[in-house]
């Protein structure tokens, strides 16, 4: 597979042994808030922001629909279909929540992934950094001018 | 917060359509998604109700282009609007960049804009952000019905837009305002990023 491409650098190594060990078909790593952290097996930076979006909102559901039926959030949901199914949870690191959300098929199964799965966590615990990394400006440059232009192609040149 | 990915050189930011029901945040998406170029534009999601009410949220991410470098992508989200979602409304709000309040401008639904806009305030706040200082554009949606049912903007400026914020009026049926309040929006949440410390 290709190595993961990651918005945090420290979540590479973990997702790319989880996908590898637990031969997944693809994965992504999210904030709860439903912002990409990392993922593999996706060439479309939309479809990511998608997944993410459903993920999020699939997660807040489920949590509240344990709530309702017995009292405890659902924090872990499965779906097997027929050729490929899905497997989704919550991590932690530190006090810092994730959700990932991944792809198998045969090659896989449920408990392979639940295991492999416990040794990502694990993993995240590990490498978390201990101090969160100082917000950079962006470079400055011609921003403003590149920012209009762009705007400009999307939306057409308005007023 | 927006995710700025220095290694791969990839900015994304969340926008959200906040507003009473009903009074057109999911048609501003539909507008924006069926006049965006295929390949500016992912696909457009809507977890809506039988009726066609929003349940969850609508989204649409698109992609800006490149800017200083970075590729630049938006996730624009619908909050619902019904009264009872709030749980919904607080939940998509989380990681937002920037807001477009759609407000309905007929007379007989300003107090129910008010009430969202403090709806907005309070949940922003309940999330941690300063809604004095979160990027805001204000749209004043229907202005094609008929005169004697609006209420004329300078009143909706008045009793909404205490920040002084941009301001659009609006027929998103037809698509009029839609792009203008989006690229507002885009150009404030990006003009942050580029002198973060100047600007918290």
């Amino acid at each position: 597979m290709t190595d993961p491409k990651v918005v945090e650098p420290w979540v590479a190594a973990p997702l790319k042994r989880l996908a590898e060990d637990a031969r997944l078909i693809s994965g992504v790593l999210l904030h709860p808030s439903g912002r990409a952290v990392g993922q593999f097996g996706f060439s479309n930076a939309a479809d990511v922001m998608s997944i993410c979006a459903l993920t999020s909102a699939i997660n807040a559901s489920s949590r509240e629909l344990g709530r309702q039926l017995h009292g405890k959030p659902f924090y872990e949901m499965h779906h097997a279909g027929g050729d490929r199914q899905v497997f989704m949870a919550r991590c932690m690191a530190g006090a810092q929540e994730f959700l990932f959300v991944g792809v198998f098929d045969r090659e896989s199964s449920l408990g392979l992934v639940e295991i492999y799965f416990a040794e990502f966590q694990k993993a995240l615990e590990q490498l978390r950094p201990h101090a969160p990394e100082p917000a950079k400006p962006l470079p400055a440059g011609d921003f403003e001018g590149e920012l209009n232009r762009s705007l400009d192609s999307l939306f057409g040149r308005i007023g | 917060m927006s995710v700025v990915n220095y290694s791969t050189r990839e900015i994304t930011c969340k926008i959200v359509y906040y507003g009473p029901g009903r009074s057109g945040k999911t048609t501003n998406l539909q507008q924006i998604y069926s006049q965006l170029p295929e390949e500016r534009k992912g696909k457009m999601m809507s977890l809506a109700t039988d009726t066609d009410r929003t349940l969850f949220f609508d989204f649409l991410p698109l992609d800006l282009g490149t800017i200083s470098g970075f590729n630049t992508r938006f996730q624009l989200y619908t909050v619902p609007g019904q009264v009872y979602y709030a749980a919904t409304r607080k939940l998509v709000l989380q990681g937002v960049d920037g807001v477009v309040f759609v407000a309905d401008s007929q007379m007989r639904q300003l107090a129910e804009n008010v009430e969202s806009l403090q709806d907005l305030h309070e949940n922003l706040a309940e999330d941690g952000f300063d809604p004095r200082t979160m990027p805001l554009v204000m749209q004043y949606n229907k202005r094609d019905l008929p005169p004697d049912e609006l209420t004329p903007i300078d009143e909706l400026d008045e009793k909404l837009n205490f920040r002084g914020v941009p301001f659009f009026p609006a027929n998103a049926i037809s698509g009029g305002g839609v792009f203008e309040s989006l690229r507002s929006i885009a150009s404030i949440v990006l003009a942050r990023l580029s002198a973060p410390a100047a600007k918290s």
